[in-house]
């Protein structure tokens, strides 16, 4: 009698994303995998990238994916390999995980084996190097700096780069861009975990809020204050929620040049991205040196799915706070004499959005990441080590 | 090349930080005698079993990098026997485990040993290590959580991951001849101390005599208000307040370990009677699954029954650490704050101290520069509160260029 486990096996190790419940019913053909049956968590995540395969993925590059993630634990904390529970098959009671359907297994479960795979694919690829930006000019004829929310003014930077204009120079006009609090600090917890950090946005909020004190990006009043001893407050601009034509128009340019779609440093990532890669830190923690870390956070930063940036908010016991430091900071900067362009209620956050990214969304652009990795693979064209400028 | 390697797995709580400090203190005897204990402090396997697994542990697991292979590596250069130890080893995945043997190369008799206690004393001391690694669990939430069929979450995964004994030993044993699969069982309250030492030595192909210079190093057990006492804290200290290495070191190491631990009077932790009755059918059941796998037992089944206790014997024993005596966790709170105050004058002694010995060398430093860098520094420091001094610096600086510096 055949092994309706080891015949489902090899349907997903070939592609297949038939349910377990379902090839019970209705058994494809016998036969095709004699190894071991892996647990249940690893099967289904199978089924999963099956699921989401994109056309680009060869055959051959699918099931090479699909055996490393089937031969693989998940990292930290968290179950056993859980057997895949077969009717009729008995297990010692009260002894080992429990059998499970492959169906009911918790997308965390999924989420440590994605991204443990995730960290094997990556490190096989390679860091990317960071991009630099380029040398101003001999003889700029705008001077200017920028400060605050930081995936923000990494754009801007970026942007103004690319038409030319250069940050830098003495005495320069400082344009202090400023967030609602909320999406600035979403701001700070992504481009930390972008530099390798693994803290957790719940916690990192938690902790500014419990201390009552502002990221140094997010101290608008002290950075203004700073500046203003230097070039005088005339020349501090607090930008609101600027556009880039705002910024392009304090410093100098009749027109906005197009907008660069990603950072020089860090990239404005939707919170399931963000999640992914602060998961995926956790792991190359124990995985690679220091040094190596930020390029491989990079090289996956790089393959994650294009989607658009979505609000981030505070989780509900901090909200009271950042109200309450964002009317002070407005208060302050008001106070200041500074040039304001923009209204500065602005600060204000705005709590859109969930307070967590979404586990269901992680582990989406987990599979994704993966899946492309295994494109790029089976095309021969696996990003190679030391490939510069091949982010997005 | 390597003849044996044994694999000590686990797990916690069940002396295993007391033989990995006796082989610690005796690894160069042990080498001369040819068994090697690879290891630069008593515990060093921890590192490479992180590795092994891909476990984070507060920010450790970043000294981890390479750890696992490292240790293989030494595995394999050593002609003889090797002790591998580490109680959280008893977590490992099937895959894990392969990974681990195949590290060892071919040829190689491994051997896998799990000491193993009753479990009416493995829960609540689970429960204590819990509270000591930063949770705020509370005790009854604990209990419900590992006895949910479920074992869902990192805690009831964690607990059946180290304390399974028929699952640790299936997931690590399943390839060998059982005659290499040993369970040394902890012998029960009032045996004589040195006969847990017996039965690893014994394993360990060691004569217990030569090697039981006494160790100092055990993980003591805190009793109902001492424990309750560090849940509070943690309610306090975490998520910011204290970073992980300072809650190492100020409330694991010196309050818990070397401090409140110390207190022998106040009521131990045990359990309620229905989880007792629950841990005592688990039990049977063990006994009965590690019986029919004819594993190597070094001591005897039977001592992971619980000791009987009838339902009132146990409600009678049984303090609540979820509603304590608040008189008794008053008393361990004000020892808790000596601790501490005297900690605090021992490290301002120190800092002191430190702080003489960097004037002393400020002064020697001054004396080599000479007289044009202190009038330099003289005059940045006049910057400061004198405008006309602070535009002539900043003028200087720009024409510098940003290198400069102040002095």
């Amino acid at each position: 009698m055949s092994d309706p486990a080891r015949s489902w096996v090899a349907h997903l190790r070939s592609g297949g994303s038939t349910p377990w419940a379902e090839w019970l019913r209705s058994p494809g053909p016998a036969g095709g995998y004699d190894g071991p049956v892996p647990g249940a968590a690893q099967l289904e995540l199978v089924r999963r990238l099956a699921g989401a395969r994109p056309a680009g993925v060869a055959d051959a590059a699918f099931t090479t994916l699909a055996d490393r993630a089937l031969r693989r634990s998940g990292v930290g904390r968290g179950q056993p390999d859980l057997p895949l529970l077969v009717p009729g098959r008995t297990t010692a009671p009260g002894v080992g995980a429990p059998p499970t359907d492959p169906a009911d297994v918790p997308v965390d479960e999924l989420l440590r084996i994605a991204v443990g795979l995730l960290a094997d694919v990556v490190v096989e690829a390679g860091p990317l190097p960071a991009r630099t930006l380029p040398q101003r000019r001999l003889l700029p004829r705008r001077r200017f700096h920028l400060a605050g929310a930081p995936v923000s003014v990494d754009a801007l930077r970026t942007s103004l780069a690319a038409a030319g204009e250069v940050e830098g120079g003495w005495s320069p006009e400082v344009l202090l861009v400023v967030r609602p609090l909320d999406v600035h600090l979403a701001e700070v917890w992504s481009t930390r975990v972008q530099h390798g950090a693994p803290v957790r946005w719940g916690t990192f909020a938690g902790r500014w809020a419990r201390r009552d004190v502002l990221p140094p990006s997010a101290d608008f009043p002290r950075i203004a204050a700073h500046w203003a001893g230097k070039v005088g407050p005339s020349r501090v601009h607090v930008l609101v929620d600027p556009t880039l034509a705002d910024a392009a128009r304090l410093v100098g340019l009749r027109r906005a040049p197009a907008a660069a779609r990603d950072g020089f440093d860090v990239h404005a990532l939707p919170p399931a991205g963000t999640e992914l890669l602060r998961r995926l830190n956790r792991v190359l923690n124990v995985r690679v040196r220091d040094d190596e870390r930020e390029g491989l956070v990079r090289r996956a930063r790089a393959l994650l799915p294009a989607r658009a940036a979505a609000p981030l908010a505070l989780p509900e016991p901090y909200r009271a706070w950042a109200e309450r430091r964002a009317e002070e900071v407005a208060a302050t900067l008001r106070a200041g004499g500074y040039p304001v362009h923009g209204d500065l209620a602005g600060i204000a956050p705005r709590h859109l959005g969930a307070a967590a990214p979404r586990r269901s969304e992680v582990l989406s652009a987990a599979l994704e990441t993966c899946l492309v990795l295994a494109a790029a693979d089976g095309a021969g064209g696996r990003p190679s080590r030391g490939a510069e400028g091949t982010e997005r | 090349m390597t003849a044996k390697v044994i694999l000590h797995v686990g797990a916690p709580k069940t002396g295993t930080s007391y033989v990995q400090d006796l082989l610690f203190t005796h690894r160069e005897e042990l080498a001369a005698a040819g068994t090697l204990y690879p290891a630069d402090r008593f515990d060093a396997h921890f590192l490479a079993a992180l590795d092994l697994m891909e476990l984070q542990w507060g920010g450790l697991e970043k000294q981890a990098v390479g750890a696992w292979d490292r240790l293989a590596e030494q595995v394999r250069g050593w002609d003889g026997t090797v002790i591998v130890s580490h109680e959280i080893l008893a977590t490992a995945t099937p895959t894990q485990v392969r990974r681990a043997f195949a590290s060892f190369g071919d040829g190689v008799e491994v051997h896998v040993v799990l000491s193993a206690r009753d479990l009416v004393r493995q829960i609540p001391a689970e429960w204590q290590e819990n509270v000591k690694h930063r949770r705020v669990v509370g005790y009854r939430d604990f209990l419900d959580k590992i006895t949910d069929p479920a074992r869902k979450g990192t805690l009831a995964s964690w607990f059946w991951g180290v304390q399974e004994v028929p699952d640790i030993l299936d997931r690590w044993g399943s390839s060998l001849p059982a005659s290499q699969v040993h369970v040394v069982t902890v012998p029960p309250p009032g045996a004589p101390r040195g006969l847990l030492w017996e039965r690893f030595a014994s394993v360990f192909g060691l004569d217990a005599a030569t090697y039981a210079k006494p160790s100092g190093r055990d993980n003591p057990s805190m009793g109902v208000p001492e424990t309750a006492l560090i849940r509070r804290i943690n309610e306090r200290v975490n998520n910011g307040v204290l970073a992980n290495e300072d809650y190492r070191q100020f409330v694991r190491e010196l309050l818990a370990h070397q401090h409140l631990s110390r207190r022998t009077g106040s009521p131990r932790l045990t359990l309620p009677p229905d989880v007792r009755a629950w841990a005592e059918d688990l039990s049977e059941t063990w006994i009965k699954v590690l019986a029919a796998k004819g594993y190597d037992v070094v001591g005897s089944l039977d001592d992971l029954r619980p000791a009987p206790a009838s339902r009132s014997e146990a409600e009678a024993s049984f303090a609540d650490p979820d509603a304590p005596d608040e008189d008794q966790v008053a008393e361990a709170s004000l020892d808790a704050i000596v601790t501490l105050l005297q900690e605090n004058a021992r490290l301002q002694a120190r800092e002191h101290a430190l702080r003489e010995d960097v004037h002393a060398a400020h002064r020697e430093l001054d004396r080599v520069r000479g007289l044009w860098f202190r009038v330099k520094r003289r005059l940045v420091r006049e910057a400061d509160g004198n405008a006309v001094l602070g535009r002539a610096l900043s003028f200087y600086r720009r024409v510098r260029g940003s290198s400069s510096r102040s002095a």
